[in-house]
């Protein structure tokens, strides 16, 4: 979007890798000359910087890697709640439906993301022929908003309300919404997102058996996800991950 | 694997296509006009009777099985509804439209039908101006923020059926037309 929000972005990424050994993975992420763009990223190096990573670390590193280097436009604003966001957001947040009235009006400020989006946003960018060329994500880094279906046990019950990182939602509109619906998966308003919070949070809840998860009922449908569901990983991860080590391995990499 | 890629992404624009026909030629003499958009494996259906303009989104397969099926019942937003009535107004009274084809769907990712003269008159961008275009923009630009999934809290606007495969979805989609009549 803009350098503030790159440099913003790069930090998310990067500190969503917390281990030692994500190092080399860590450098990968660069942002180009022109100071916005993320530069595109080798394939042999990231085949070595992945490896050693837990299958976790990995899928979460695939699904950036694999937006960095798609063709696709990917958009991503990083504000925190009282920064105004682009002119470019606004077009979009000023219009969505049924939520300004006379007496809620945008401020144009991050707190317009935390009131209409709970901290996030993910649209599809249309190209002149009306082809989708891409995603325009924004969200909020120190959102006071919370989220209301974190989940203590594997079988859900009472929720708790936290709020999620800018990792945590990075990972959830960039990845889970953003590559989900460019990549055409069928799941991609729902159960993508909620696997991406998932999936960051096992990365980065330092003690497991504080881990929460998230089972949707607080997003998009609220329709409730399974403990084993919620915690799996898009196919499109997956099965592209798959791929791209099976290549990997037979160019000898 | 790249084969297997293309030959799926050709069997779901096949069904599409099926799809959307089955639609436009089903639609009730209720329905004033169906607008379909179809971009990367999603479809919006638009479907304007006398009184209500109702949106139902989904994802197709190759096979009958349908994901994701969303519908919302656009009432207040005249913005919206100002811009797709003149798109039919202005395509039919000014006779910018064709007899509907099989064919008109191939190829074509926004149409706009709707019954003249006991049969169907098709709209699509071949025949737009720019003004035409530019309301189609608006169009789809307008049902991508229908469909924002907020990181929590309520969507604004959708509703998220409980629909699965294809029959079903053309069921519901027919039974909405009949109710309105």
């Amino acid at each position: 979007m803009d350098a503030r929000s790159a440099s913003r972005e790069l930090d998310v990424i990067q500190s969503s890798f917390p281990g030692n050994n994500a190092t080399e993975l860590k450098g990968l992420f660069k942002i180009g000359d022109n100071g916005v763009d993320f530069s595109a990223i080798n394939e042999k190096d990231f085949g070595h910087a992945i490896k050693g990573l837990s299958d976790d670390e990995q899928a979460l590193a695939y699904g950036y890697y694999s937006l960095i280097n798609s063709t696709t436009r990917n958009t991503v604003e990083v504000v925190t709640p009282t920064e105004r966001y682009s002119r470019q957001a606004a077009t979009t947040i000023f219009h969505i439906p049924n939520t300004w009235t006379r007496d809620i009006l945008p401020t144009a400020t991050g707190k317009d993301v935390d009131y209409v989006g709970g901290g996030g946003l993910n649209w599809s960018v249309f190209g002149q022929n009306h082809d989708l060329i891409g995603r325009f994500s924004i969200f909020v880094i120190n959102s006071g908003q919370t989220t209301g279906d974190y989940q203590t046990s594997a079988i859900a019950g009472s929720a708790l309300h936290l709020i999620s990182s800018g990792g945590e939602t990075s990972a959830h509109e960039v990845i889970g919404h953003g590559l989900g619906r460019l990549s055409s998966s069928p799941t991609w308003s729902h159960e993508d997102a909620i696997q991406l919070s998932n999936l960051y949070r096992r990365i980065n809840v330092s003690v497991p058996s504080n881990i929460d998860w998230r089972n949707g009922t607080d997003h998009s449908s609220n329709i409730a996800i399974p403990y084993d569901k919620a915690n799996g990983i898009p196919d499109y991860i997956r099965q592209g991950l798959f791929n791209f080590k099976l290549g990997q391995a037979l160019l000898g990499n | 694997m790249l084969i297997n890629k293309l030959l799926l992404a050709q069997a779901i624009e096949s069904k599409v296509n099926f799809q959307i026909d089955k639609i436009v030629t089903t639609a009730t003499a209720s329905t004033e006009y169906v607008a379909s958009f179809y971009s990367k494996d999603e479809i919006y259906i638009i479907c304007r009777t006398k009184d209500s303009l109702y949106v139902t989104s989904y994802l197709p397969t190759a096979g009958d099985k349908v994901y994701d099926v969303n519908t919302v019942l656009i009432g207040k937003d005249t913005l919206f509804l100002n811009t797709i009535d003149s798109l039919y107004h202005n395509a039919k009274e000014a006779y910018e439209y064709r007899l509907y084809s099989k064919n008109a769907v191939t190829s074509r990712n926004f149409l706009l039908t709707f019954n003249k003269d006991n049969s169907i008159g098709v709209f699509y961008k071949d025949l737009a101006t720019s003004k035409d275009l530019d309301k189609i923009s608006r169009i789809i630009n307008r049902l991508d923020l229908y469909m924002i999934r907020p990181l929590s809290g309520p969507s604004r606007g959708i509703k998220a059926l409980k629909i699965e495969n294809w029959d079903e979805l053309l069921g519901y989609l027919m039974a909405f037309n009949y109710k309105r009549r």
